[in-house]
């Protein structure tokens, strides 16, 4: 088993040093990501994050996350994780129903995510747990369950999404096949209004579309994207984002293994950005959080004023009751975060 | 090229149903007759146009000349000129026809005698060509000439003893094919001598050398210099070239009676070489025109318009460039509140009008959005003015109107006994009005229905060809006016009426079609951030309402450092999307809205 896992770990740390004059920076946040990083046997993650500490500037307090699959974890690799640096980890729960569980395709059971979750609390005490709405065949009272015991574990940081139909995803062929049949609009809003109201009540800050934490534990991490800085990001599909390129590796790990042994990179996206594209993806990634965008750091950023380059899409959300505007701020309404990507499409330019 | 002598000279067309194979027969003739060598010879060279031979229909009409050497040891030269398998081309074929001696009949001996073949044949009959009977297909395992020849016998009470039993694909009986046409179409009539009579049959544009007339000359000879007028408009021009084809054209010294040629005169219009008219000497004129001539006008309407709105001058351009070939289309400038400005256009027919609109957009690279069809009504006013009438948006207020008259046609349906029932339910749908029925054979049977052609147009074919599974077949000619109970229905989105959306419609279709209308719309417009109401109305009154569901959910759930790419994309490609709607209001409607109630038949068959 382990074995197999060589050639990955092999590559990834070739990318590591081939790439590590990309960003000169103190990094604020590392995180391991990508689902199920915990299938790699502890030392693996040893071996690359050791790596890193090599070739990058970490800042002492550095947030270093992992992403966990229930089921799959276990003393020995919490105990790897906490000794080399990791200080917060994700844990992916989805829903408190084994039958929910079992429709999304998911490995583990109610039950061995409340006894891996215990065993985290035991090396770690900042955690997140990722829960969904608007699954199928889940009802209201199935997703207040989840909200509700997932509160009573006391973690610092809920992430809640809506499903996301997207073409490619296992979702999206049953779907198709009429396998199950998509929750209403209204209905799914319904779930994500109760589901602020219900974290917000329980000491949970709403910062982000779909994030929550009490303060001060807010994920340093994926707010670096939101609020457009740089980042490098290594292994397959991993993107990084340097000056004007955001570059996506090759997302298929066999591909990625080979692209990285032949020529030391694993390049297979690259969006390059210029000033319009930057300031556009400045807003409608600002946007997302709820604290919003303010002029002042706009201008910083670009030297013009937000209230100048996107006056009409300003205007015209603010109209729609869609944004507000206090002072040099402004952010979504609770009807613009709905329908959001209706605002952030007026952003572009 | 020496001429051959006029007893010599045999001028005929194939009759043939849409595939039952006349242009592969034609392709044989030509192949056999050597006027193209094999490598020369591309696939159905008569079908110019890469539509045609998609389609496998033949629209514009392409004449050839074969030499041929006969078992009689003479050289004969065989003019064919083929003819459009299809109704909305009925005028253009009566010409063709008008031009020969004689015509091959080609019947599919797998599949007998279809309603187009038929009519086509009668027109033939008419004008006493002589009839051959061929078989085509009779490789085919399934192949039964002698029932095929029973039926000839039988619809049309010609000898069809003696057809000839063929494979144009295998190359089978083609030589008997040749003779046949030698033996047994008569030679032309007609003096040389006499002022000069020549038919033209189609006439195409030439950027060279001006609109080309294909003509038969019936009296006369014909020849550069020569001065020419034409008789249905008394315009004059002098011949610049006169030629034959072979197929391409090919110039020659004269043209005279009974041969089969072209003519360019410098002619700037095609508008000014009417298929049916009568070319003769500006000097040595002929008292009397060739009969049949008619000016065709169109018999569907329809709103073409570009889908983006900067496309309007390409647009007009590629029409003037179709114009240029096509004089039975029309068009004329016409602004839309919801679709801008595009073009009111008229066409033969259904079929017309799709290839227009299919060469619109593969020819010139056009996107469009077409309104649906619509014929001319006749409004007669209190006031005792008549409108004819091709575009709802013009009907005059209610007030105004005394009574409409509709175009009615009488419909030629030949099926196979079996679907009887569901055609007749059909037609009755439709408003039609039995007029008869006659058994062909045992299992075959012929229709026949008055039905207004408003009722055609929509999609009577398409619900015609799913209730028989294909296999009936359909004739139309236009049999005249009649008063009927015609509203204007009009759709409002949002509470505002979308003029590219009204249409006129019987009375007592008016609910059905509005509730189609308005079903359709609803899924084809996408949510807002408000609520829309999509209405149907007579005058001020509404026949039937949908809701279009205010738009609650359009949020990305997750959005991290691998996602800003795509999710940018997905932005973009929602606004691109939002730039081609139209605009009517405060709502955004996509082209597809349009398109969709072009067709409501099809899903409740």
């Amino acid at each position: 088993m382990e074995d197999s896992f060589k050639p990955f770990k092999k590559a990834v740390i070739k990318e590591i040093r081939n790439r590590k004059d990309e960003l000169k920076d103190i990094f604020t946040s590392i995180y391991i990501g990508g689902g199920t990083p915990n299938v790699l046997p502890p030392f693996y993650i040893e071996n690359i994050l050791d790596e890193i500490y090599k070739y990058y500037d970490i800042s002492n307090d550095a947030e270093i996350s992992i992403e966990l699959n229930p089921g799959l974890i276990d003393d020995e690799k919490l105990k790897t994780y906490k000794r080399i640096g990791i200080n917060r980890i994700s844990i992916g729960l989805q829903a408190w129903q084994d039958r929910l569980l079992k429709k999304i395709g998911r490995i583990h059971t109610i039950h061995d995510f409340i006894e891996n979750y215990n065993m985290a609390t035991k090396y770690f005490d900042n955690i997140n747990i990722d829960i969904m709405y608007a699954l199928p065949d889940q009802t209201f009272d199935d997703f207040k369950e989840t909200l509700s015991n997932v509160v009573s574990l006391k973690p610092t940081h809920v992430s809640c999404y809506g499903l996301i139909l997207e073409e490619g995803t296992v979702f999206y062929k049953l779907y198709k096949e009429n396998k199950f049949m998509l929750i209403d609009d209204e209905f799914e809003m319904m779930m994500y209004h109760y589901s602020i109201e219900f974290l917000q009540k329980n000491g949970y800050k709403h910062y982000e579309i779909s994030n929550y934490a009490i303060p001060g534990y807010e994920c340093r991490h994926n707010t670096l994207y939101w609020k457009d800085l740089q980042y490098v990001g290594f292994g397959p599909g991993a993107y990084s984002f340097v000056d004007n390129r955001r570059c996506g590796n090759a997302k298929n790990i066999k591909n990625y293994i080979e692209m990285v042994n032949h020529t030391g990179y694993a390049i297979e996206d690259i969006d390059v950005l210029d000033e319009k594209d930057k300031m556009s993806e400045y807003m409608f990634l600002g946007l997302r959080m709820m604290d919003g965008v303010y002029d002042r750091d706009f201008k910083t950023r670009f030297g013009k004023s937000m209230f100048s380059i996107f006056k009409n899409a300003i205007d015209k959300n603010i109209e729609l009751n869609l944004l507000t505007r206090e002072g040099d701020n402004i952010k979504l309404t609770q009807k613009g975060i709905d329908v959001s990507n209706n605002v952030f499409e007026d952003f572009l330019i | 090229m020496s001429k051959v002598k006029k007893e010599n000279i045999r001028n005929f067309c194939i009759i043939a149903h849409i595939d039952h194979g006349k242009s592969t027969l034609a392709d044989r003739l030509i192949e056999r007759t050597g006027v193209l060598t094999e490598r020369e010879m591309e696939e159905q060279v008569l079908d110019s146009m890469d539509l045609e031979r998609e389609r496998g229909i033949t629209i514009k009409l392409q004449p050839v000349r074969l030499i041929y050497k006969a078992k009689d040891g003479e050289e004969y030269e065989l003019n064919l000129i083929d003819t459009p398998g299809h109704v909305d081309f009925t005028y253009e074929v009566s010409r063709s026809i008008a031009a020969c001696e004689g015509a091959l009949l080609v019947v599919d001996a797998t599949q007998g005698i279809e309603a187009q073949t038929l009519a086509n044949l009668y027109l033939a009959i008419e004008h006493d060509l002589e009839i051959v009977p061929v078989i085509n297909k009779i490789d085919l395992p399934s192949a039964d000439p002698d029932f095929v020849k029973k039926e000839i016998e039988d619809v049309i009470g010609i000898d069809a003893q003696d057809s000839l039993l063929i494979s144009a694909k295998e190359g089978i009986g083609i030589d008997e094919v040749l003779e046949a046409i030698v033996k047994r179409m008569p030679a032309p009539s007609g003096d040389p001598n006499k002022p000069l009579k020549a038919l033209i049959f189609d006439s195409f544009y030439d950027n060279y050398k001006g609109a080309i007339s294909f003509i038969r000359i019936f009296d006369g000879t014909l020849k550069q210099g020569d001065k020419i007028k034409m008789m249905s408009t008394g315009k004059e021009f002098e011949v610049t070239e006169v030629g034959i084809f072979r197929p391409n054209l090919s110039p020659v010294d004269f043209l005279s009676a009974g041969d089969v040629g072209y003519v360019a005169a410098s002619i700037k219009n095609v508008s000014d070489t009417r298929v049916g008219d009568t070319i003769t000497n500006a000097e040595f004129p002929a008292s009397e025109p060739l009969p049949g001539y008619k000016k065709v006008t169109p018999m569907v309407y329809c709103g073409i318009y570009p889908a983006e709105g900067e496309d309007y001058e390409n647009l007009k351009d590629a029409l003037l460039k179709l114009q240029l070939n096509d004089a039975s289309l029309t068009f004329e400038p016409d602004t839309s509140a919801a679709l801008g400005f595009g073009f009111r256009c008229g066409f033969l027919g259904l079929l017309h009008m799709d290839i227009i609109q299919e060469r619109l957009e593969r020819e010139y690279n056009l996107n469009l959005v077409t309104t649906a069809p619509g014929v001319i009504y006749k409004v007669y006013k209190t006031n005792g003015e008549i409108i004819e009438l091709d575009n709802p948006a013009n009907l005059p207020e209610p007030t105004e109107i005394d009574h409409i008259e509709e175009p009615i046609i009488t419909a030629t349906i030949m099926s196979p006994t079996d679907y009887v029932g569901p055609i007749m339910e059909l037609c009755q749908d439709r408003r039609g009005v039995y007029q008869g029925m006659d058994y062909l054979e045992p299992t075959r049977v012929l229709i026949k229905y008055d039905i207004p052609l408003n009722e055609i147009i929509y999609d009577f074919f398409d619900a015609l060809k799913s209730r028989t599974k294909g296999y009936a077949s359909l004739d139309y000619e236009l049999k005249g006016y009649k008063t009927s109970e015609l509203v204007k229905l009009d759709i409002l989105i949002n509470g505002e009426i979308v003029d590219a959306l009204s249409m006129i419609v019987h009375k007592d279709k008016a609910y059905e079609r509005a509730r189609k209308m308005t079903e359709r719309l609803k899924e084809n417009i996408p949510r807002h951030l408000f609520e829309i109401p999509i209405q149907a109305a007579i005058g001020s009154k509404i026949i039937a309402r949908e809701t279009v569901k205010a738009l609650r959910k359009n949020v990305l759930a997750k959005c991290y450092g691998g996602d800003v790419t795509r999710k940018k994309k997905l932005l973009e490609k929602q606004k691109e999307g939002k730039k081609r709607m139209r605009q009517i209001g405060k709502v955004e409607i996509p082209q597809e809205a349009f398109m969709s109630i072009l067709k409501l038949d099809d899903d409740n068959d």
